[in-house]
């Protein structure tokens, strides 16, 4: 069933003035996108979870007899189920996912802490065991992998202190992290992967695996895209010392052609190690990305 | 009110309209523009934007504002107080010093020096007086005569020949104030050439006197440096073979640079011959002309073309031969073959010691005999007295001896027959303070001769006498002599030859005058030594009656500088202006002291603290020449600092803005 989706609620334009991300997350997965996600597993795991009716023909062993003694009710009880299935969340934070534009409400490092938040919010709530990995020059959270709400807490904390700042260095942290991984799970890359894309598929040949899924979502402002307005401008690399002078009008034709080659390019090549990748711009809502991240589990 | 040194920089005001124009069309100042990649960032040409109207017009405001400023300050501001009237102060006097000197002809100096004499004339109140001076005073005026006579004075003054001295000038200055003045003020007007000023001093303080120093004549925005000028140095007339004269001259450049000229030779008032010279700079070069000799009997070698001092450029210079010098002999009436044999040798041996030049010598025996008569107005430079005896005690020439010796003659005495009698004489006519011991060698014909003895390191003679030469004077063979020993008054006598024995060969008896006497113990013949038959015998002769009058290489005229004097048998020539001469005999040229020539000139300020400049109170606020110099209080210096704030606002108010490095903050997440 299609989800009812708030498109107000979604739209990083409000959302960004949320501080708390476990709020955030919750207000995007339960209150703008409700029924989008499979709830938790239920079944013959370790951990109780809660009471329901008995329903005649289920297996009689999961009648609560204590309960039926003082109720006089046949209650059946569910218990978690542990999917063994791991998420890790790895965000480049380095200072190009700084940028803001003016017509963006938030940076890209915002909107992808937010996305960030949101996965996290439902991995947990699906039982996967989450683990979070941000990267710039150097490494600069690495959660490693684990279940339950306090995982959950860690790493909202952990999104909540990430400044922008730094040179990427993606193949370096890919590294840490792939080594770091479990024996099954999905990744989900979350990067303007602005110079990564000669380097992005052979750090990605794991998803080739059957254990593992990989799912990459580059996150632009809309500037990046199109080039910001303005008649002249001396644009300094965010990254490095170089300048350069010049009038966006006029080569802006040529910068969106590649720029658009540019994407096509990162997408042929993640594809080719059968990750799947989308390129979101940060003014535009989470929904899709929320879609994705959730076509992408419901698969496994 | 503000007035302007250099107004012609004004015009660069005209440029205003830039800053306005840059208002109104200009390229966009990009702003820097943090980006996350530039990776598809080309750069491009940024368009030009214009406007009908300026933008920014408290800018532009400032920009103008701005520029004004630097045009000020381009032309030189200051700020000139209003002139104080001239008010009549009775006690007040004023000398007006002016340096005639051959220097202030050249660079404009004397035009500008009556400019600004009579400039101060008619701004100095009180009492005027004029000292003009050059190698001496050449002219004052006193202090309250009539301005008009002075104006006169001034507007006639013409440079003097003679070379400066600004002390004579400052030795006078007390004399010409009166002792009733209660101020007193000189003006000394100069240019102030090194060689004029080098050695004034005088502490004006100590006498009271405010003085300034005016300087004129310097052309160049560089203190004490003049230049474009080149000097006639030297000028010489020297044979040049059979029937032919030389005439060779030295050029210098006192520029920096180098200078190409022309040289003319002129002669009877026709050009004879012309050269072209390039000089290096600071540096000189020779040139020469040939002529035939007699055609004429002075020639003017002159520079072509116009530099800043023209006395220096010409010079006249005598083609004739100057006289030879002369020699003769004083003998006994009696002569016999050993005099006649030494006179052939002593004869050929002093003619040949000229050359073929000028320098000369000329065997003049009736100079001689005349001298020997009594005519001391006779001229001989070396007179020989040979074989001294009786006869010159019976002529009583030892009066006439000891006059020519006296007047810077030299006389050189051989023994006569007794030896013992011609000591004897010399002893009495106090010429020679020695005694006779005996003559060596005189009874044994056949021993072996007696030699010269090794020359002393500070013997004259051996600074001559060196190598072969040497060998050749040790190996001379003496067969007599006559011993001497000194007297009492012989201290002053020289002994610059002896044998090996050490005693006396040669002695020497030097006179005030310069002249010389010498003696020799043996007769210049075979019998008595083989001396003359040597090489070295001429040297010998030559070092041994040298004198300053002999010495002299060349023989040429008197060369005196105006001002200088020279004494005659019959009266005195006193030089004054450059040119050639004839004076009795002797011609003469005069030429203008090469001290002039220099064209560096002292600072004021070095010469005000010769003058006592540097004491409180000395140098003064004279104000009497024109307000340039003394009302001018610079303004240079506040328009610097107006224009450096100007630039410091403009600066900080144009600068690009934060708005891009607000971006760059890092973002919390």
């Amino acid at each position: 069933m299609a989800a009812t989706v708030d498109h107000n609620l979604l739209d990083p334009a409000h959302l960004h003035r949320i501080e708390d991300y476990s709020l955030l997350a919750r207000v995007v997965v339960d209150g703008a996108m409700p029924g989008i996600h499979r709830s938790l597993r239920q079944g013959m795991g370790n951990e109780f979870f809660q009471y329901r009716p008995y329903a005649p023909g289920e297996d009689l062993k999961l009648v609560d007899w204590k309960v039926f003694a003082k109720r006089d009710e046949l209650v059946a009880k569910t218990f978690q189920e542990d999917t063994n299935f791991t998420i890790c969340l790895v965000l480049d934070v380095s200072a190009s996912m700084g940028y803001e534009g003016k017509r963006a409400s938030c940076s890209k490092l915002r909107y992808a802490s937010m996305l960030a938040a949101c996965f996290a919010y439902i991995a947990n709530r699906q039982g996967d065991r989450l683990g979070f990995f941000a990267y710039s020059d150097d490494v600069k959270e690495w959660i490693r992998p684990n279940s339950g709400s306090g995982q959950l807490n860690r790493v909202f904390s952990a999104l909540h202190g990430l400044k922008a700042e730094g040179v990427n260095a993606h193949d370096f942290a890919w590294e840490r992290m792939v080594t770091g991984l479990p024996g099954r799970g999905m990744v989900v890359f979350l990067s303007d992967f602005l110079e990564a894309e000669d380097s992005l598929a052979e750090q990605l040949r794991f998803s080739l695996s059957s254990r593992y899924e990989c799912l990459c979502l580059q996150v632009l402002d809309a500037d990046e895209v199109d080039l910001p307005d303005g008649d002249a401008l001396r644009f300094a690399e965010m990254e490095g010392d170089r300048e350069i002078s010049t009038s966006p009008p006029a080569i802006k034709d040529k910068y969106k052609t590649d720029m658009a080659g540019f994407i096509e390019n990162l997408q042929t090549k993640i594809s080719s190690v059968s990750a799947e990748f989308e390129s979101l711009s940060t003014d535009k809502d989470l929904g899709y990305a929320l879609r994705r991240f959730l076509g992408m589990r419901s698969r496994k | 009110m503000i007035e302007f040194g250099q107004p012609a920089a004004l015009w660069t005001g005209l440029a205003i309209g830039l800053p306005i124009l840059a208002h109104m069309a200009y390229r966009r100042v990009t702003e820097k523009f943090y980006f996350p990649s530039l990776r598809f960032i080309r750069p491009s040409q940024i368009p030009r934007t214009g406007k009908r109207t300026p933008s920014d017009i408290p800018l532009l405001l400032l920009r103008i504002l701005l520029f004004l400023f630097l045009t000020a300050l381009l032309a030189d501001p200051y700020w000139k107080s209003p002139a104080l009237p001239v008010s009549e102060d009775e006690g007040e006097e004023v000398v007006i010093a002016i340096d005639l000197s051959p220097s202030m002809a050249g660079w404009g100096g004397l035009e500008e020096a009556k400019e600004k004499a009579l400039l101060l004339l008619n701004n100095e109140s009180g009492k005027i007086g004029l000292l003009t001076f050059g190698q001496s005073i050449l002219e004052q005026i006193d202090v309250g005569t009539d301005r008009e006579t002075i104006k006169v004075k001034i507007e006639a003054l013409k440079n003097d020949w003679s070379r400066g001295n600004a002390q004579v000038m400052l030795d006078r200055l007390p004399n010409t104030f009166s002792e009733k003045a209660t101020r007193r003020k000189l003006f000394i007007i100069s240019d102030f050439q090194q060689s004029d000023w080098q050695t004034a001093y005088r502490d004006l303080y100590e006498s009271e006197i405010e003085f300034k120093l005016v300087k004129v004549g310097q052309t160049t925005e560089i203190e004490g440096l003049r230049q474009n000028n080149l000097s006639v140095m030297e000028v010489r007339a020297v044979p040049a073979g059979p029937n032919k004269i030389r005439v060779w001259t030295v050029v210098r450049n006192w520029d920096d640079v180098n200078k190409t000229t022309e040289i003319e030779l002129i002669a009877g008032g026709n050009q004879i011959g012309k050269n072209t010279v390039s000089v290096p700079p600071l540096g000189s070069v020779q040139t020469q002309f040939v002529m035939s000799e007699g055609d004429f009997s002075s020639s003017t070698i002159r520079l072509v073309g116009e530099d800043e001092f023209p006395l220096d450029n010409e010079r006249t210079v005598w083609l004739k031969a100057p006289p030879a010098r002369s020699f003769g002999f004083w003998m006994p009436e009696q002569e016999n073959d050993e005099t006649e044999e030494e006179k052939s040798f002593l004869k050929t041996a002093v003619a040949s010691s000229g050359d073929n030049g000028w320098n000369r010598w000329d065997w003049n025996q009736d100079k001689a005999d005349g001298l020997r008569l009594g005519d001391d107005q006779l001229q001989v430079d070396f007179l020989m007295v040979l074989g001294l005896g009786k006869w010159f005690e019976e002529e009583q020439l030892g009066i006439a001896l000891t006059e020519f010796l006296s007047k810077g003659g030299v006389a050189l005495i051989t023994p006569g027959d007794l030896f013992s009698s011609t000591v004897s004489i010399l002893k009495s006519e106090k010429l020679l303070a020695y005694n006779f011991v005996r003559v060596a060698g005189g009874a044994v014909q056949t021993r072996n001769p007696f030699r010269i003895g090794a020359l002393g390191e500070n013997s004259s003679l051996a600074e001559i006498f060196a190598g072969k030469s040497a060998r050749d004077l040790y190996l001379s063979a003496i067969h007599r002599f006559g011993i001497l020993k000194p007297g009492s008054g012989s201290e002053n006598i020289e002994v610059p030859l002896r044998d090996r024995e050490g005693r006396p060969l040669a002695l020497v008896k030097p006179f005030d005058s310069g002249g010389r006497l010498v003696f020799l113990p043996f007769r210049m013949n075979t019998t008595w030594t083989d001396l003359p038959l040597r090489s070295s015998f001429l040297p010998l002769l030559m070092e041994l009656t040298q004198s300053k009058k002999m010495k002299s290489a060349s023989r040429a005229w008197p060369i005196l500088e105006p001002g200088q004097e020279l004494v005659g048998n019959q009266g005195t020539f006193i030089a004054t202006e450059p040119g050639a001469y004839r004076f009795e005999d002797q011609w003469i040229e005069v030429v203008l002291s090469p001290s002039e020539f220099i064209p560096n000139t002292f600072s004021q300020n070095v010469l005000s603290d010769s003058l006592g400049g540097s004491k409180k109170g000395t140098v003064s606020k004279l104000k009497g020449l024109d307000s340039t110099e003394e009302d001018r209080n610079p303004l240079w210096m506040w328009f610097a600092m107006a224009a450096a704030i100007l630039l410091i606002i403009e600066m900080l108010w144009s600068r690009p803005s934060q708005y891009t490095k607000t971006q760059i903050k890092s973002v919390h997440a």
